[in-house]
């Protein structure tokens, strides 16, 4: 009875889980590097110098 | 109705591998881990399902998988040469049928753990493997700690799905996989993306876990509770509040001494008296044996070389002799005994050249974790939290089980072998990232530059 109750719900978390896994595009590829470049823009807003803004205002106008 | 069920499961698998080809390899973990085929009776016993999967993985990755990124690592070129070299000693192996017989097994296991690190190429691979092993070896944990919970157990009584001692089946075996198999455990309850970490997955987590520390109870696997004792020590690493925690640990140990059964205490008093005890003086004789063995064969035995040896030492036996307990000393021979150790079993086997792949093999495992650990541990990006933690999880589990391989001889124990395979995947994937980044952030760099040149105004 025990090794029913086991194999039964082991075997159930392990049927979702494989359900789960195949309905992921991410399982074969996965874009690398995808949050790290937003990370890096980010990061490069954030440092861009004051000069370079201005600038780019003067040739707008 | 079991039989069924469990053919339909690895058929079922092996049809969701059409569609990703990947599921053949989590399909193979699956079938070595639990052995289905031996708890069945008619059906699946009926096809070598083992062998399929084996093939179905490789062929799966050889037609469907991109083959850029392959990494072949360091640690995987000593698997290799640890095979050619074990292929070796096959030739002049002193029990040329025996040791037949385990390299059937061993290859297999060493292969496996050399191929699985080129599939694990995404988070969600690794995850998935890590969760196939964890809810596969967690059914033979369910059931063996349930049986201890509910009074069954003692060494060699808790009978599990299979009882021929074969890979966890092996009450030892599993004592440790399972005390290994915690840290893994803890790191789904924080980063798991299959199952989301919530109430639900904390409770079956803090079960297994539960479950996982019984079965050294339930098994009396001394090398178990040692393997409960460092690791109880490792976690002190990574806990919050270590206070809370030593005290939680003490109060879960003095209250769960009642429940021991008396046949425990007794097994585990042992652990202090060698003399006293068969199995631990027969362990120090089997390793002198094997290091004068080895004095004159450095290059090992070949498997089972163990077969070999033969000594008469005298020890204390107890007896009863008219409804009293006699103790005298006596001559006690014994033949052909193994290892009990798997520094031993592979120096015997394989000599001073296999022991020093098999210790560089784990060593530069522990390293390398402890690497990615401190450097992944302070970076804020939400995509790079879960790899310190894992590296550590698998380094834990690495040291349980070099505890656990200390007193039992488990070198090429498959499961082990495919946490290897883990710990390789994430070393490569984590090096991949990191030089992918770098080279974002030296283009970014330099597009900044360009930004920034081509801001400035023409000089006339």
């Amino acid at each position: 009875m025990i090794d029913y109750f086991a194999l039964a719900l082991a075997h159930a978390l392990l049927v979702i889980a494989l359900l789960r896994i195949l309905a992921r595009g991410e399982l074969d590829r996965e874009e690398a590097l995808g949050d790290v470049i937003d990370e890096l823009q980010a990061q490069s807003k954030q440092k861009r110098p004051g000069g370079t803004r201005q600038r780019k205002k003067r040739g707008d106008a | 109705m079991l039989d069924v069920a469990l053919f339909l499961t690895v058929m079922a698998m092996f049809l969701l591998g059409l569609r990703r080809p990947f599921i053949w390899v989590l399909a193979y973990l699956y079938i070595d881990i639990l052995a289905p085929q031996k708890i069945g009776w008619t059906l699946t016993p009926m096809l070598p399902i083992s062998l399929i999967a084996f093939l179905l993985a490789f062929a799966g990755w050889a037609f469907a998988d991109p083959k850029s990124d392959t990494k072949f690592t360091l640690r995987q070129g000593i698997m290799c040469a640890l095979l050619a070299y074990c292929f070796m000693t096959l030739q002049w192996a002193d029990f040329p049928i025996e040791a037949h017989e385990k390299w059937d097994w061993v290859w297999k296991a060493l292969v496996f753990a050399i191929f699985l690190p080129v599939t694990l190429i995404t988070r969600l691979r690794i995850e998935a493997a890590a969760l196939v092993l964890v809810l596969t070896a967690g059914a033979i944990i369910i059931s063996a700690g349930m049986k201890t919970a509910l009074g069954g157990g003692g060494y060699e009584n808790l009978y599990l799905f299979v009882n021929d001692n074969s890979n966890i089946y092996e009450s030892s075996t599993l004592a440790t996989v399972s005390i290994a198999l915690i840290p893994i455990i803890l790191w789904f309850t924080r980063h798991g993306t299959i199952f989301p970490p919530d109430w639900r997955v904390k409770t079956f987590a803090g079960l297994l876990i539960f479950a996982c520390l019984l079965i050294p109870i339930g098994t009396e696997a001394r090398t178990g509770l040692l393997c409960i004792g460092v690791l109880g020590i490792l976690m002190l690493r990574d806990v919050r509040n270590r206070l809370m925690y030593v005290m939680a640990a003490g109060a879960l140990g003095v209250a769960a001494l009642p429940f021991l059964p008396a046949s425990y205490y007794e097994r585990m008093a042992t652990l202090g008296s060698v003399e006293s005890d068969e199995s631990a003086s027969t362990r120090m004789q089997v390793w002198m044996w094997t290091l004068d063995y080895v004095s004159e064969h450095p290059l090992g035995g070949g498997f089972d070389a163990y077969r070999g040896n033969k000594f008469t030492y005298r020890m204390p036996v107890t007896r009863e002799e008219g409804g009293a307990l006699v103790t005298e000393i006596q001559d006690v021979t014994d033949a052909g005994r193994a290892y009990h150790s798997s520094f031993f079993e592979m120096l015997g086997e394989q000599g001073w050249p296999g022991l020093i792949m098999w210790l560089s093999l784990h060593a530069l495992g522990l390293l390398q974790t402890e690497r990615i650990r401190r450097k992944w541990r302070d970076r804020t990006n939400p995509a790079e939290q879960w790899q310190g933690p894992l590296a550590s999880a698998l380094q834990f589990s690495n040291i349980v089980y070099l505890v656990g391989a200390t007193f039992q001889g488990i070198a090429y124990q498959p499961v082990f072998l495919m946490l290897i395979g883990l710990q390789i995947a994430l070393w490569t994937y984590c090096r991949k990232r990191d030089s992918a980044r770098e080279a974002a952030e030296h283009k970014a760099r330099r597009d900044a530059r360009r930004a920034a040149a081509s801001a400035k105004p023409a000089i006339p």
